[in-house]
């Protein structure tokens, strides 16, 4: 069970090709006492898994070598590893890539830019929400509106 | 082509032709029935007289003879020896006596010749012959016996007698007697040409049959009472006939010539008339129908070859042509038409399809601009994002602290990155959306959702705006609203956002109204209401438009994209809905968003999915 008592039993795992996404989430998750794991593209995600049992993945999308679609098949088809939440934490916010992400078996949907305040909260109330049941949550950056 | 005109016109041509020859025929074979029937009879009564003639002539020439021998110089009075030897000079002249005989004026015979030897003389047999060979032998005129037959052959015989005259004193000396044998007159009837089942033969006084080709029936003694002259009765052969009777009177006794024809030989003439006019009708019918039928199949032929062109045409076979333009008639002046019409229909045709074609290419270059517009879209928004993400994570993550303590003057200048790198966010989100409304992208996605909802969503997004600004926030829910309602709400959403952040944006004072209300039985109305700086009538009319704010100055001091109303109106009408907008200068604006009410079948459980 992920809450914020056993945060500092995490192993997060951060896949990303973008080095300064990838330290923007570490940075977030590692300040609230998870450890951290990373790797820059889909095929570099799964060796790590060979190795490690994250907490949960969280990943971006469109990557090189290999990508998060095909990451997460990969995973679904091993069931070893069909049992770890993945998330994805995309710059892909066009109508429409919520539904093909929980389509393709994503567990949850984070859109790009996250922000590192709210971070853990959404994080955390998606572990207890069923994903289809929440439509608000990950849309779009909480501040997207406030800031005009 | 139930009614084909080759039938009609075969038919017309048909009726023209064997009408007037069926009547001619008709008229033609009446006339000749009546002519030939006519001509018929009076050949018969032709023949009839002149085997009358020949009977007669015969028998004048018999009597003829007998009256040059009867006046041989004192032929009475020669000697018996002489005057048989002049009878027999007679007898043996010509075959046409059976007996010669000479009698004084009582009757008493004196000479006598015989063709047959031992036959009797030649006597008045009954009173009455008599009585006239007494009465001719008195007067000195020429005795006429009755027609009797020979004793031994059963022939015909007429006796004449004449009178022997004294030249001196003119007192009938006696009375030279001749058999004359009408057998004769039978091979003379052998002699006449008769028609096929013509039958010609002779009567004596009492009808008994005299002289006939078939010599049986004379011997059979057979008798014929022959019908008034010319008429059709039952004839001798017992066939009907049309019989003709010429009687050739002798003294005071007669015989008759009877000729019968019958009815097909008097009427064969006419009959072949008949046959022939039938001929030439039947000729004529099938020449008619022949006529006919290749003169409306030369018409008609054309024609059926345009209809077949035509409906080739039909079918999509344009090029077809109607192969009778070179005829000089009527037809090749249709055909002619025909075919200019059809290439006209070519041209118009092919430029149709030109720019059928044309119009594909070009909805196709627009569907791949537009597909190639939503493909920069989605780059552009992944590609703006992503350093977006590390100017805002990192911004945040130093403001926040995660990354240390920093001095006031360089938390103010992160505070700086991090405000305008949301704005710059903000400003491409619009861009983007605003792209995906124009490029009619924007997908209404409609579903029962809850207004109490909504209103407790947007209440939490702008409460901290609103605390920043020590505005009051006042919600009014209708409670005739519905509690489910059907539409996009996310899309709603956008719009009240929109308006509620530009509402607090150019508000200092005041409040904040955010209304939901029933407007009439099938529109609803979201409206926000300020109690800010208000919009000048004249800016009222562009406000919706793209970039355009108020002024330069009022852009510098309330930051924005200046695409929110735009996207808000775009919304509006992408639902269906309606924007009207309230505002005094100084005292504020109200814009109401009015939207179709649809109601949702089953309204439940919205209540406990809201809290």
């Amino acid at each position: 069970m992920i809450s914020r008592e056993n945060i500092s039993s995490w192993l997060v795992l951060v896949v990303d090709d973008e080095a300064d996404s990838i330290e923007v989430a570490t940075r977030v998750l590692k300040f609230h006492g998870a450890k951290v794991c990373t790797a820059d593209n889909g095929r570099a995600g799964l060796d790590a898994v060979q190795q490690i049992k994250p907490t949960f993945i969280l990943t971006d999308l469109s990557m090189p070598v290999m990508d998060g679609w095909e990451m997460l098949h990969h995973l679904q088809n091993n069931p070893q590893t069909a049992d770890i939440p993945v998330v994805a934490l995309t710059a892909h916010a066009m109508v429409g890539d919520r539904e093909r992400a929980v389509g393709a078996g994503f567990h949850y949907y984070l859109t790009k830019p996250l922000s590192p305040l709210t971070l853990l909260d959404d994080l955390l109330r998606l572990f207890s929400t069923p994903l289809s049941e929440n439509s608000t949550i990950g849309k779009t950056h909480p501040l997207d509106k406030d800031a005009s | 082509m139930q009614r084909s005109i080759i039938r009609q016109y075969t038919l017309t041509f048909i009726g023209l032709a064997v009408a007037p020859v069926l009547l001619v025929g008709i008229i033609l074979a009446i006339q000749n029935f009546t002519r030939e029937g006519g001509q018929a009879l009076q050949a018969q009564q032709a023949l009839t007289q002149g085997i009358a003639t020949q009977v007669e002539d015969y028998l004048e020439q018999r009597e003829a003879e007998l009256r040059l021998l009867a006046q041989a110089p004192n032929l009475y009075n020669l000697g018996q020896e002489e005057q048989h030897g002049l009878l027999e000079n007679l007898r043996t002249f010509t075959d046409a006596y059976e007996n010669l005989a000479l009698l004084n004026a009582q009757g008493q015979e004196l000479v006598s010749v015989s063709r047959v030897v031992g036959e009797g003389a030649v006597q008045p047999q009954s009173q009455a012959e008599e009585d006239a060979f007494t009465l001719a032998a008195t007067l000195g005129s020429v005795y006429y016996g009755p027609v009797h037959s020979a004793p031994s052959t059963s022939e015909p015989l007429l006796t004449i007698g004449i009178p022997i005259i004294d030249p001196d004193t003119g007192a009938v000396q006696g009375m030279l007697m001749g058999d004359v044998r009408l057998t004769l007159i039978s091979a003379l009837l052998d002699r006449v040409e008769l028609g096929p089942g013509q039958a010609a033969y002779i009567l004596d006084t009492d009808n008994q049959v005299i002289a006939h080709p078939d010599f049986s029936i004379v011997e059979n003694g057979a008798t014929f009472v022959p019908p008034p002259d010319g008429s059709r009765a039952t004839g001798l052969s017992g066939d009907q006939a049309l019989i003709v009777s010429e009687p050739v009177a002798f003294g005071g006794s007669q015989i008759t010539v009877v000729v019968e024809n019958p009815p097909a030989e008097a009427l064969g003439l006419a009959l072949d008339t008949a046959l022939v006019a039938g001929v030439v009708t039947l000729i004529a019918l099938v020449v008619a129908a022949g006529i006919g039928a290749t003169l409306a199949r030369r018409t008609i032929e054309p024609i059926r070859n345009l209809a077949a062109t035509a409906q080739a045409i039909r079918q999509g076979e344009f090029y077809r042509e109607a192969t009778d333009a070179h005829r000089e008639d009527e037809i090749g002046e249709l055909s002619r038409a025909f075919n200019d019409m059809t290439s006209q229909i070519r041209e118009n045709l092919a430029a149709l399809e030109a720019s059928v074609q044309e119009a594909r290419l070009a909805t196709a270059q627009a569907r791949e601009a537009n597909r190639l517009k939503s493909e920069f879209l989605s780059t552009m928004s992944h590609e703006l994002r992503t350093p977006l993400n590390a100017m805002i994570g990192f911004s945040e993550i130093m403001i926040s602290g995660m990354g240390g303590t920093l001095d006031e003057e360089a938390l103010h200048m992160t505070q700086r990155i991090h405000s305008n790198s949301l704005r710059l966010l903000a400003l491409i989100n619009d861009v983007l959306d605003l792209s995906k409304i124009e490029a009619r992208r924007v997908e209404v996605i409609a579903r029962p959702f809850s207004p109490q909802n909504l209103v407790q969503s947007l209440v939490s997004q702008m409460s901290s705006l609103i605390q920043q600004k020590k505005l009051d926030f006042v919600v009014n829910v209708d409670p005739l609203l519905p509690s489910q309602l059907n539409g996009d709400p996310d899309l709603i959403e956008r719009i009240a956002t929109n308006l509620l952040s530009n509402a607090i944006k150019f508000t200092e004072q005041g409040s904040v109204t955010l209304s939901l209300q029933l407007a009439s039985n099938n529109r609803w109305e979201l409206s926000i209401a300020d109690t800010g700086i208000g919009i000048p009538p004249h800016a009222q009319n562009y406000i919706f438009d793209p970039f355009r704010q108020l002024d330069g100055s009022s852009q510098r001091a309330y930051s924005g994209t200046g695409l929110g109303l735009t996207i808000v109106r775009e919304l509006t009408l992408a639902m269906g809905g309606r924007v009207n907008l309230q505002s005094h200068v100084g005292s504020g604006s109200i814009f109401t968003i009015s939207l179709p009410l649809v109601m949702v079948s089953q309204p439940a459980e919205a209540g406990a999915a809201a809290s």
